[in-house]
């Protein structure tokens, strides 16, 4: 009985029966559905972000001799009242950009702000520069200027100088953050 | 004997079916086909379209949230190597010099890189009448590992290329919180 059984299953198996090919075709593109979602989700990207600084440049006049006669113009100037901020592994220092250079020697013109336990205090850092900047501009008459000339030593930690960038520039205090650069 | 005799017109029987199924059209066939040509088709489009374009590139930037940026064309990850400053471009261009160089021998073949980058740019800008500010802008992606003298010979010669825009890539967290914004972790 029990081979009888297997021999018509056999028989039923080996029949000329068709193949279900919508379910087969169903089968293939759930299949396909299932390996691409697999594939999307192990291989997902990253959401990335960019913190802008930007490079001066000299201002040169070009002459344009077509109609509209475009003429570059500049935004902002360094003069020597721009902000300057030196970041060592120490402490902030912050003044104007001649108190850093042509008076470099004078102690009265800048500033600074003690690292905590090697932490930079950057919440501080930014109140702190909030108020000279706005006692400077009332005292001294001097526009407020959204750039900011940052002098990092060569020892800070690339996080550490980003994640202060990014935070005075979120601030309302300046928009555009040069970099120093050079070989040395 | 009877059952030998029903046993070989059973096979005999099979073997005459089998050559009648075997002169019939296989409906089956492309299946096998299909299936595997689905499968490359998949996983092709998903290497070209899907996979983060970061692949292969060493660096590993620093996790802070900062707003997206689609238009840059200039993008490069730059790691150090055995002492070497390594700075691999998204067209796969490979740089590298000396960490505690102080000279600019070892920068010219990156600027002059650079210099044709923003050319090409600068010409493709001007064939379609379109330009963006943020087209010729250079994206660093810097590893947390590097220290700013590792990326000052990067802007330095960025300036010699005539280029004054650039930014620095961070990774946005998937969660923002607030002990992301502390430097605890960044400074230890």
């Amino acid at each position: 009985m029990t081979l009888l059984s297997k021999t018509s299953r056999m028989k039923r198996r080996s029949s000329d029966e068709q193949w279900l090919f919508r379910a087969l075709g169903i089968s293939f593109f759930a299949l396909f559905v299932i390996i691409t979602a697999s594939l999307r989700v192990v291989t997902l990207s990253a959401r990335y972000g960019i913190i802008p600084l930007e490079i001066p440049v000299v201002q040169s006049y070009v002459p344009d001799p077509r109609f509209h006669k475009f003429d570059a113009f500049n935004r902002d100037n360094i003069t020597n009242n721009t902000a300057a901020l030196i970041l060592t592994s120490e402490a902030f220092y912050f003044g104007d950009l001649s108190s850093f250079s042509v008076d470099f020697t004078s102690s009265q013109n800048k500033y600074s702000l003690p690292h905590k336990d090697g932490l930079p205090q950057i919440q501080k850092l930014v109140k702190e520069m909030s108020l000279w900047v706005s006692r400077r501009s009332k005292n001294s008459n001097i526009p407020l200027s959204p750039v900011l000339v940052m002098i990092p030593s060569g020892d800070i930690p690339m996080p550490i100088l980003i994640e202060v960038v990014a935070v005075l520039r979120s601030s309302s205090l300046f928009g555009r953050v040069i970099l120093s650069s050079g070989m040395s | 004997m009877t059952s030998q005799l029903g046993s070989h017109n059973h096979w005999s029987s099979r073997y005459v079916a089998l050559s009648q199924r075997l002169k019939q059209p296989l409906w089956w066939f492309p299946y096998p086909c299909l299936l595997v040509f689905g499968l490359q088709l998949i996983l092709t489009a998903h290497i070209l379209f899907s996979t983060n374009p970061r692949l292969g590139h060493p660096a590993e930037p620093v996790r802070y949230p900062s707003s997206p940026s689609r238009d840059s064309s200039v993008w490069m990850s730059v790691t150090t190597r055995e002492k070497n400053t390594v700075v691999t471009t998204n067209d796969r261009k490979v740089f590298k010099w000396s960490a505690s160089s102080r000279s600019m021998d070892g920068l010219k073949d990156f600027i002059f890189y650079l210099r044709r980058r923003m050319v090409e740019e600068i010409q493709t800008a001007a064939l379609v009448q379109r330009a963006l500010r943020s087209q010729t802008r250079v994206v660093i992606a810097a590893d947390q590992t590097l220290k700013y003298s590792h990326i000052k010979p990067i802007i330095h010669a960025l300036a010699q290329a005539g280029i004054s825009n650039y930014a620095f890539e961070t990774l946005n967290p998937v969660v923002a919180r607030s002990e992301d914004h502390q430097l605890d972790g960044a400074a230890q």
